[in-house]
Order: C-alpha cells, then sequence, then structure tokens
C-alpha cells in the first residue's frame, strides 16, 4: 500500500512538470473565428461535381483586466511599483511623482480615473490639500488634467512580421495609435522581462471573410477557396527615448532607454500569447500646507483605476512639507562690555546693545516681522557705530547668514537691500522709551511686510536640500543689532 | 430551432418549385453551419446546460460547430465530402467530431486527410535520425467527412468543436 502510494505521487509529480508554460495562451478581443464548410459531391453518374459552402464567425469578446500599476521606466524595463521617495517640501507647495498605468487585457477596455486620500489614511498634519492627477504623452507632456477615463490599448501577438513588428489577428488593434507607449513581455524562458517601446505605426488588417456567412442559410453554392483570407495587423514598434524632467527641483528621467526591438533576436523575442499592452504615465502632483509647528506634514494619495470589473490602486504618500520652526533670542550687553547674556547692567548714560537673533530650523516661513519697542528709562541711539545715512537716521542693522548686512533708519524710506534676495527693512515709530520698533526680514520682504524666512541665497530654491544642492546658501538666520542709552 | 428547420424546409420548397419539370434528374446539396456554446443555466433550482448561439466567446471557450446537410434535389448525391478547416486561433477537441460516414483529419493544411492514428509527423530524434510522431489533435487543421451517398431528400448532420485559444 505504502509503496502504490508513492508510485502515485511520483506520477503526478511527472504530470504536474509537463504542463506547457504557454498554457494561458489567449487570443485577442475583436478577433474574429471565421469557420467555412464546403460540401462536394457527384451525380449519380459520377462525371459531374457539384459544391456548396457555408460560413459563420465568432467573435472573441473582451476579458476584462486589471491595470498594472508600476514606477515609470527608466532603462526601458518595468517590475513593480515603487513608490518615488518622499522630498523636502515647503508648506504650500507641491511634490510630484510620475508613475505608468498599463493594459493587461486581451483588447482596448476604458479606464475610469479618480483620485482621493489612502485607505488608512497616512495623511497627517496639512492643510489646505489638493490632489491633482494627469496622463502624460511619452515625453512627458500633458495629454489630460485630472481625466475621468483613459481607453488603453492591448491585444495579444500571434507572430513576428519583422525585428520590430508584431503580428495581431487582423481587426484586433483598437485602441492603438502612433506614439502610444507598450510594454512588451520579451527575452527566454527564465529570463523574461517587460520592456516598453513606442508605436511607429499601427496597421488593422482585416479578419478573413466568407460570402455565404450567416450561418444559418442553407447554401447550395460557393466553395472553400471563395475565401477572403485574413490580413494581420500589425504593430510596429521602435526605441522609446529617454526624457529627462525637473521633478520636484531634481531631474528625473524616465523611458524606455532608447533600446530598439530586436523580435527576431532570440534572447530578445517576444512572447507570443502574453497581451501587449499600453502603458500611460501618470503624474501625480500634492499640494499642501504644514499645520503643525511640531511635526512635519504628510499627504496620502491614491489613484484609482477600475473598468467596472477590476481595480487598481496606485497608493503613496508624499511629503515632508516642512513645517515652520521659528526660533527667537534677545540678548543684551553693556557696549563696555563684551558678554552677551539675558541680563546686563549700566549706570545712567551707559549704551546697551540688543542682539536679536531669528532662527528658522523648519520649512519656509512667510511674512516674518519682529515688534519690539524702546525699552524704559532708556532713549534709541541713532547715528552710532552702524553708520549714517542722507534722510534717514540709522539706529540698527538686520545681517542674515551670509553675513550681508543692511542699515536700518527710523524714517520710512527703502533701505538699500545687498542683493536681489532682501535682507530685511525696520522703522522705529521714535526714539523714546515705549516708542515702536519694527523689523521685516528675509527674501520679499517690504518696508511694511515681512518675507520669507528662510530662503535660498539664488532665490530659486524653496527647500534646504534643493538649495543646497544648486549650489545656494540656506538663509536661515537674521541677527539684529540695536542701541539705546540709559536715561 | 423550430424556426430553424421551418426556414431551411421554406428554402427547400421553393428550390423544388424553381425546378423545370423536364429536367434530368439531379442531386442539390445544401449546408448550413452553425457556431453555438454551452452555458450553465439555473432552471427549477437545478443547474442545466443550454446551447445558444456563439456570436462572441472568450479565450479558453469552446465553440461547437454543427453542419446540416441537405439533399434538396431529386437523385442521390454520390461520394459526399463536408471538409472544414479549423478556424484560425482555435484549436480541435479531441474526440468531439461525429463518428458520420468516414471521418479524417488533416495536418497539412488539407492535402492530405488520414485517421487520427495514421496522422504522423518527422522530427529529428536525439540520434539525428528522423522520428515518426503522432500528430496530437492540437495540430489538426481539417476535418473532413466522407458520405457515399446522401439520397433524394436525405439529410444529416456532423458536428465537431474547437477551443479558442
Amino acid at each position: 500500500m505504502k509503496r502504490n502510494l508513492f508510485a502515485v505521487l511520483a506520477l503526478s509529480a511527472v504530470a504536474a512538470a509537463a504542463v506547457p508554460a504557454t498554457a494561458l495562451a489567449n487570443t485577442s478581443a475583436g478577433a474574429k473565428v471565421v469557420n467555412v464548410v464546403e460540401v462536394t459531391y457527384s451525380d449519380t453518374s459520377g462525371k459531374n461535381t457539384f459544391t456548396a459552402a457555408a460560413s459563420t464567425t465568432t467573435t472573441v469578446n473582451l476579458v476584462k483586466s486589471a491595470l498594472n500599476a508600476t514606477t515609470a521606466p527608466s532603462g526601458g524595463t518595468v517590475a513593480g511599483l515603487g513608490c518615488l521617495a518622499s522630498v523636502d517640501t515647503v508648506s504650500g507647495g507641491t511634490v510630484s511623482a510620475i508613475y505608468a498605468l498599463s493594459a493587461t487585457a486581451n483588447g482596448a477596455d476604458t479606464y475610469s480615473l479618480t483620485m482621493g486620500d489612502n485607505t488608512p489614511s497616512t495623511t497627517a498634519n496639512v492643510t489646505d490639500i489638493t490632489r491633482t492627477y494627469s496622463t502624460l504623452t511619452y515625453n512627458g507632456g500633458v495629454e489630460a488634467t485630472n481625466p475621468a477615463s483613459r481607453i488603453l490599448g492591448s491585444a495579444i501577438p500571434v507572430g513576428v512580421k519583422d525585428s520590430q513588428t508584431l503580428l495581431f489577428p487582423g481587426g484586433s488593434l483598437d485602441g492603438f495609435a502612433a506614439n502610444d507607449i507598450v510594454l512588451v513581455e520579451i527575452g527566454p524562458v527564465g529570463g523574461k522581462v517587460k520592456r516598453a517601446f513606442k508605436v511607429a505605426e499601427v496597421f488593422q488588417g482585416t479578419p478573413a471573410s466568407h460570402a455565404n456567412a450567416d450561418g444559418t442559410t442553407a447554401y447550395t453554392s460557393g466553395k472553400l477557396s471563395d475565401t477572403q483570407a485574413e490580413v494581420q495587423g500589425y504593430l510596429k514598434l521602435a526605441a522609446y527615448e529617454n526624457t529627462t524632467v525637473t521633478l520636484n527641483g531634481t531631474s528625473f528621467t524616465f523611458g524606455g532607454g532608447s533600446v530598439a526591438p530586436a523580435f527576431t533576436t532570440p534572447a530578445t523575442a517576444p512572447t507570443l500569447g502574453v497581451p501587449v499592452g499600453e502603458m500611460v504615465l501618470v503624474q501625480v502632483d500634492v499640494k499642501a500646507s504644514a499645520s503643525s509647528v511640531t511635526a512635519d506634514g504628510y499627504v496620502g494619495y491614491t489613484v484609482n483605476a477600475t473598468n467596472g470589473s477590476n481595480s487598481t490602486d496606485l497608493t503613496c504618500t508624499a511629503g515632508f512639507y516642512k513645517r515652520s520652526q521659528l526660533s527667537i533670542r534677545k540678548e543684551v550687553r553693556n557696549v563696555a562690555n563684551t558678554t552677551w547674556g539675558g541680563t546686563a547692567t549700566g549706570n545712567p548714560q551707559d549704551i546697551l546693545e540688543y542682539r536679536i537673533t531669528v532662527k528658522n530650523n523648519g520649512g519656509q516661513a512667510a511674512m516674518v516681522s519682529i515688534k519690539d519697542a524702546v525699552p524704559a528709562y532708556t532713549t534709541l541711539v541713532t547715528h552710532n557705530t552702524y553708520g549714517d545715512k542722507a534722510g534717514g537716521s540709522v539706529f540698527a542693522t538686520i545681517t542674515d547668514s551670509l553675513g550681508k548686512t543692511v542699515a536700518v533708519t527710523t524714517a520710512v524710506d527703502a533701505d538699500a537691500q545687498p542683493t536681489a534676495i532682501k535682507t530685511g527693512f525696520g522703522d522705529a515709530a521714535g526714539t523714546a522709551a515705549t516708542k515702536a520698533i519694527n523689523f521685516y526680514l528675509g527674501d520679499t520682504s517690504t518696508q511694511g511686510n515681512g518675507g520669507t524666512v528662510p530662503s535660498c541665497s539664488n532665490g530659486a530654491q524653496s527647500t534646504q536640500s534643493a538649495c543646497q544642492a544648486n549650489g545656494g546658501t540656506w538663509l536661515d538666520t537674521y541677527t539684529i543689532l540695536y542701541q539705546v542709552r540709559i536715561d | 430551432m423550430k424556426r430553424t428547420s421551418n426556414l431551411l424546409a421554406g428554402t427547400v420548397g421553393l428550390m423544388l418549385a424553381a425546378m423545370p419539370l423536364s429536367a434530368w434528374a439531379q442531386p442539390k446539396v445544401a449546408i448550413t453551419i452553425k457556431a453555438e456554446k454551452e452555458v450553465s443555466v439555473t432552471a427549477k433550482g437545478k443547474q442545466v446546460k443550454k446551447r445558444i448561439a456563439a456570436k462572441g466567446v472568450q479565450p479558453g471557450e469552446e465553440i461547437i460547430y454543427t453542419l446540416n446537410y441537405v439533399n434538396s434535389g431529386t437523385d442521390a448525391a454520390k461520394d459526399v465530402i463536408i471538409s472544414d478547416p479549423i478556424p484560425a486561433g482555435t484549436s480541435y477537441i479531441p474526440g468531439s467530431a461525429s463518428e458520420t460516414g468516414d471521418l479524417s483529419f488533416s495536418i497539412d493544411k488539407g492535402k492530405t486527410f488520414k485517421k487520427p492514428t495514421l496522422l504522423t509527423y518527422e522530427v529529428k530524434g536525439s540520434t539525428g535520425k528522423p522520428e515518426k510522431k503522432v500528430a496530437s489533435p492540437d495540430d489538426y487543421t481539417d476535418v473532413r467527412w466522407t458520405i457515399p451517398q446522401v439520397p433524394a431528400g436525405g439529410k444529416g448532420s456532423v458536428s465537431f468543436k474547437v477551443k479558442v485559444k
């Protein structure tokens, strides 16, 4: 008994190994199964031969199949979906990522697209969220923004016409057009990859047909050779070149790696019976504002593509929307002394110097202004060591991280800024005790409104990493100095 | 089904009426082809299989082809040969062709027809010598029935199944 069982097991193992790898062979939707039957016969004399023929046509239906969501190809091949790394983003800024959706059905289908939060949500510490998706052309141009649906072609190759051209059943190439991107499974068994090519030409072809074609009429005429043979359709494919775009302030490259199709070479031959599916690039743009001062913001998102039966979710998280981490410190010293501290002592007529340090370790803050006042029992010092200026009375300086210094006058006189990236402005309502002193810091500041802190010394970049990557200095610290005389 | 046979009878009648009275006796064989598929339906709580017209099929589904022939002539038809190439994109299902008359198959697109066991082809064996192999039903390109005689007014049908690849 034991021996018999072993024998049975061994047999089934052999049977399993014998199952061919192409068992899931498939036929394109829209392909026509045309069956022509001919009857030949002769009369009783055997001298006269007659024929009759009839035919019937069955159309292969679409077998719906979910889209594949993947990372956009760069070397030309695609595997799974890897969410693009979260990048430092200014609050209120946009995080972008490019992914790809590709068809796996036996025919063209319409996929409805929607975008929303992910489930469970990874969205945190943000407000004013805008999620946008765009379908892209092969070279990154925007095809449509927030399209409700997209048709993707897909068909199953039945042969190879030449090194660049795949054959399909006549009339089964709906949904394909020149400049579409398609994924073709190529390579030997054990080394198969999905490679992206660009469609150069689509030829629809025509299915086989026969005049006596209704399947119900009893035909007494016609013959097999009247059949109009099938003209197979084809997709002529070409190398899909790489394109580089700027995404989140850095370069992002995608494309087919300019690898030309070589379908007649065994090592890069296509797998017949496996769908050649259109791939559409999808750019995701997520805009949000950091709403917390204790943690950076994140936005979860899901792009859903469904054909009514099968659903695909492209789920990732965008971050980090940098929170602002502004700190302010006020120190004082008697100018006769060199040590800064929280307290200082002085005699009447001694001069006290105040130093205010504003630093932002986090994301950009806008409208940064400092309100101060001339301390009680003191008088603001003007025309002092900070210099003098015609038309105004210099009483303070503002210095940024690069050491650029601007003189501040009591009058509203649009102080000259050292560079196009503004350092700051200020004013004093008067020199007497309790009179208001204001400082307006950072880029885009004006004589009356605060600016952006930090900013990049080259102006264009809005995050520290992007600024430094572009050779700029991240201007995150501003130092204000002013002096008062003890009454 | 009933409608189809009525139509057929109507056609036959028309043809008989159109025959000139002085004509020599002559056979006239008409043929129809019908594509159907089997679907499972629930009738009175029981699952039953039902045949419906196969206008559209999914890959992997079977199509049942029924070929009806009728001799509406005034004389017997001799050496009636019904030839049907297996449609492109499908493969013949072993054992599905009706055993009517002399049933044979081709693996060379209708050039030669043989009984399944006689359908062989040669491949180069491991020793380099040609080896004969029996063709598998996947390789069949054509199916053919040979019926010695269909008398005047006689009719019949043959059928076979294919699987859509």
